[in-house]
């Protein structure tokens, strides 16, 4: 079954990376979707069926944390895994984010691998 | 942590990131060694970081780099006369990367930093010159183009004004 992403970021740049890696992995990806900030991604989850997010933390207007928290409210977290993707390496932020639902992390500069193992975890394709 | 220090972890960071992600085969430079500025526009990118430490990190480099840099990171043929927002945002990549690298190698993974959203500006000569002048870069050569960056941690500055009071 190809899964559908969503990449949340605002810097186009990024999102154009995080597009043509995620098609050098070897997951079967389906529909792609971006979003500029957590606001938008909200809005693009309710009209599309989204299987996993990769999304950034510090963006205008609506922040990758506050859009976690807003799909803890509303009670689809557990339903659509969020990977973040930043530049933060703090292990004490990596615990913070897991604490508040994030599934998995990945530091940039990233890898096709990197993103495969971490999409290919949070939705249990191979495990 | 010296002056030096600071300076050699700058540099290596920097060549490392460039190096994985925009495919670019960075060496240490010297402007002391025939760096030919002509006919090149500079631009500088900035950052500034707050959290267990405040500093900022600062990156200039040639307008043309930043096209070849943007087209690397986009694996597309370089397009000089792409938009400038593009080959910005690319730019604004780079340092927001580096500066994450950066600040674990030089505050270990515990530390907790947040970075503001990073400015471009065009480089006048004369601010050009004086930077170069004052020695405090680390600069790294991609085949013609200098890449210059300025890492000021709040405890160089403390470190300066120690130097000055001795």
């Amino acid at each position: 079954m190809p899964y559908n992403v969503l990449i949340v970021d605002d810097s186009k740049t990024i999102r154009s990376i995080i597009i043509k890696t995620l098609r050098l992995t070897k997951l079967d990806i389906g529909e792609i979707f971006e979003a500029s900030n957590g606001k938008e991604g909200l809005e693009c989850i309710e009209k599309n069926r989204v299987h996993v997010i990769l999304s950034d933390l510090n963006m205008p207007v609506m922040s990758g944390l506050e859009m976690v928290a807003a799909m803890e409210k509303d009670g689809i977290l557990n339903d659509i895994p969020v990977i973040v993707v930043s530049t933060d390496g703090s292990a004490t932020r990596i615990e913070e984010l897991k604490r508040k639902g994030v599934k998995h992390y990945i530091r940039k500069p990233f890898t096709p691998e990197s993103i495969g193992d971490a999409i290919d975890k949070v939705l249990g394709v191979t495990k | 942590m010296s002056n030096q220090d600071f300076k050699e972890i700058t540099l290596s960071t920097v060549m490392e990131v460039l190096e994985q992600t925009a495919f670019v085969f960075p060496e240490p430079g010297d402007m002391l060694e025939g760096v030919s500025l002509d006919n090149m526009e500079f631009i500088m990118v900035s950052l500034n970081y707050t959290g267990d430490k405040l500093g900022q990190v600062m990156m200039i480099m040639a307008t043309e780099f930043c096209a070849e840099i943007a087209a690397n990171l986009l694996g597309e043929e370089v397009d000089e006369t792409s938009p400038d927002d593009n080959n910005f945002d690319s730019a604004k990549e780079m340092l927001n990367i580096i500066s994450g690298q950066l600040l674990t190698r030089v505050y270990g993974d515990t530390a907790l930093f947040s970075l503001s959203a990073p400015e471009v500006q065009q480089l006048q000569n004369e601010k050009l010159f004086e930077i170069i002048d004052s020695k405090d870069y680390a600069l790294c050569m991609v085949d013609e183009y200098p890449v210059i960056t300025i890492f000021t941690p709040e405890e160089k500055l403390s470190n300066e004004h120690q130097s000055v009071g001795r």
